[in-house]
C-alpha cells in the first residue's frame, strides 16, 4: 500500500495520510480506522493506526502562515489591537520500521508577531522587551504499534518551549476494528503539563504558574453504505491551573474618578487591571461527520460539532464540503464552515464602576475569543502528486466582531 | 461604543442539539446493516479518504480552537501543548 505521510503545521499539527490503492474488497477499505483514538492531539498529531509497509520512509517540509489584521483595534476588543501574524516552518520525518511498528519526529518553529507583544514596548520599564517573546519551538515524537489485524496502539511525547512557556505532553490511543472493518472503536487519552511565566500587559512578571490539561476522546467509525461512511465522537477535557492569557487586561470605564488609560486603541478614561479567570475548566465536545460519494471522483460531506463548557460557552459549527478529483490526479477540497458561540460568563464588552478596579468582578475578561460571535469560513485545499506530493491550502474567515483572518499552508512530501 | 452584531448563539445552539443528536442516533442505527466487502471499493477512492481529512481537520481545528472559545473535538485535546488555548 502506498503511504503518503503529510503533516499540517501552523501552530503545530502533524498527521499521517493514508491513500489506499484502488481495489475491491476488504483490502480496499482502509479508511477511518481509528476515529479520534489514532489522533495524537493537542499538538494536532494524527495517525498511528495507518501502517505502511516495512521500510517506508518520508520527509515533509511545510510552511504555515496565519494573519489577522486588526490595525487600529477596530475588531474584537475595541481597546486592543489584536493583529497577529504567525509563520511556521516545520520538518517531519516518518519511518515505518517494520510491519507493526513505525514512528515519526516533527520539529517546528513559530515566528510570532503580535500587537500584544509589541505593546510591551509601550512600557519602557518592563521586565521584558516585546521582541524576546515571539519564538516558539516544538519537538514531537510519535510511535505506532500494530498489535493485531484489528488492534492498533499509538503514543507520543512532546516538548514545546518559548520565552515564557514550556510544555510537556504525553498520550496514547487504542483502536479496535469490528465486523470486517465496517466499524472501529477508538479511545484516546492525552496529558499536558505546562509551565507559564506570566508577563503582564505592562511588562511586569509574576511567579511561574502551571497548567494541567487532560482529555479523553471516544470515537466510532462506521461504514454506512457502499458509498457512505462517517465518524462520531465525544471529547471530555479538564484543565486546571493558570488558564488566563497573562498579558490580557480589562478596562473599567470611569469618567468620574478615573484617568486617561494610556496606550489604548481608542481614548478611554478609567482604570486598567489584569484579566482574571477561574483556575479550572471542563469542556465537552460532541462531533461527527458523514461523507457520501457521488461518483468515483466526487464526494460531499457534512460535519458538525456541539460544544459546552463550565465557563458558560456553548457553541456549534457546521461544515459542508465538496471534494473532487480531476483527471490529472489533482484533488480539490472546498469547504464552508459556520461557527457560533455564546460569551463566557466572565466576558463583557465593557466594564464600568464607581471607583478603582476593586469594583471589578472577581473573574473578568474582555478577550474577544471568549465573547459572543459567529464566523464564516471559505476554504480550499489542493493536493497533487503521490511519491512526491504537494499541497496548498487557502482559507479566509470572516468574524462578526471584525476579527477576520486568513491562513495558508504549503507542504511538500517525498516518500521512498 | 457602537453595538456589534454577535449573532444568535445561545438559541441556535440549543436548536442544533435537538437536530444533531437525533441525527447521530439515526446514523448509528443505520449502521446495523452490514455492507458486503465487495461493495466497499468506492470507499477507498481519494475523495472518500477520511484519513486525509484528519490531516486537514488537525490543521483547521488548531487554527480555530486557538482563536475561538470552544476547543475540543476530532483531533484535539482541547488544551495544552501550544499555550494558545
Amino acid at each position: 500500500m502506498l503511504l503518503v505521510r503529510t503533516s499540517v503545521a501552523l501552530v503545530g499539527a502533524t498527521c499521517l495520510v493514508s491513500f489506499a490503492p484502488l481495489a475491491t474488497g476488504q483490502d480496499a477499505v482502509d479508511t477511518g480506522a481509528g476515529t479520534g483514538a489514532d489522533t495524537k492531539t493537542a499538538s494536532g498529531k494524527l495517525g498511528a493506526t495507518s501502517h505502511g509497509e516495512a521500510g517506508d520512509q518520508s520527509w515533509t517540509v511545510r510552511l504555515g502562515l496565519y494573519d489577522r489584521d486588526d490595525s487600529g483595534g477596530g475588531g474584537g476588543n475595541p481597546f486592543l489591537d489584536e493583529s497577529l501574524t504567525i509563520i511556521e516552518p516545520a520538518v517531519i520525518y516518518d519511518n515505518q520500521v517494520s510491519d507493526d511498528f513505525g514512528y515519526d519526529v516533527k520539529f517546528s518553529y513559530d515566528l510570532v508577531s503580535s500587537a500584544s507583544i509589541d505593546g510591551l514596548s509601550d512600557y519602557p520599564a518592563s521586565a521584558q522587551s516585546g521582541a524576546s517573546g515571539d519564538n516558539y519551538f516544538s519537538l514531537d515524537f510519535g510511535f505506532r504499534h500494530k498489535l493485531s489485524n484489528t488492534d492498533n496502539l499509538s503514543w507520543h511525547i512532546d516538548v514545546a518551549t518559548e520565552y515564557d512557556y514550556t510544555s510537556f505532553g504525553v498520550g496514547g490511543g487504542w483502536s479496535h476494528e469490528f465486523e470486517e472493518r465496517d466499524a472501529s472503536l477508538s479511545l484516546n487519552l492525552n496529558l499536558y503539563e505546562d509551565i507559564i511565566q506570566p508577563i503582564r500587559f505592562d511588562g511586569s512578571t509574576d511567579a511561574d504558574e502551571s497548567r494541567t490539561s487532560i482529555a479523553g476522546t471516544i470515537g466510532w467509525y462506521q461504514v454506512l453504505g457502499p458509498r457512505t461512511h462517517g465518524e462520531f465522537g465525544l471529547t471530555f477535557s479538564d484543565q486546571s491551573g493558570f488558564l488566563e492569557t497573562a498579558y490580557n487586561y480589562v478596562i473599567e470605564e470611569n469618567s468620574v474618578s478615573g484617568s486617561a488609560v494610556p496606550n489604548q486603541s481608542i481614548p478611554v478614561v478609567g482604570y486598567i487591571d489584569t484579566e482574571e479567570l477561574p483556575d479550572s475548566r471542563t469542556r465537552t465536545a460532541l462531533f461527527g461527520r458523514v461523507r457520501h460519494g457521488l461518483s468515483d471522483t466526487d464526494a460531499i460531506e457534512l460535519g458538525a460539532r456541539l460544544y459546552d463548557d463550565d465557563w458558560g460557552i456553548a457553541a456549534w459549527d457546521l461544515t459542508p464540503r465538496w471534494l473532487h478529483e480531476f483527471e490529472s490526479g489533482l484533488l480539490m477540497d472546498l469547504r464552508y464552515r459556520y461557527y457560533t458561540q455564546d460569551a463566557a460568563d466572565y466576558w463583557s464588552e465593557s466594564f464600568t464602576g464607581t471607583g478603582p478596579t476593586a469594583d471589578l468582578p472577581t473573574f473578568r475578561t474582555q478577550d474577544s475569543d471568549l465573547g459572543e460571535f459567529n464566523s464564516s469560513l471559505l476554504g480550499s485545499h489542493w493536493m497533487w502528486g503521490r511519491e512526491k506530493q504537494w499541497d496548498l491550502g487557502v482559507n479566509y474567515l470572516s468574524r462578526s466582531d471584525g476579527l477576520d483572518h486568513i491562513f495558508l499552508s504549503l507542504g511538500w512530501t517525498t516518500s521512498y | 461604543m457602537l453595538p456589534r452584531d454577535h449573532g444568535a448563539g445561545p438559541t441556535l445552539a440549543k436548536n442544533m442539539r435537538k437536530i444533531l443528536i437525533p441525527l447521530a442516533l439515526l446514523l448509528a442505527a443505520s449502521s446495523c446493516n452490514t455492507v458486503e466487502f465487495y461493495e466497499k471499493g468506492e470507499l477507498s477512492s481519494p475523495v472518500m479518504d477520511m484519513g486525509q481529512e484528519r490531516t486537514l481537520s488537525a490543521f483547521h481545528q488548531k487554527v480555530h480552537y486557538s482563536t475561538e472559545g470552544a476547543a475540543g473535538g476530532l483531533g484535539t485535546t482541547a488544551g495544552g501543548g501550544c499555550g494558545c488555548y
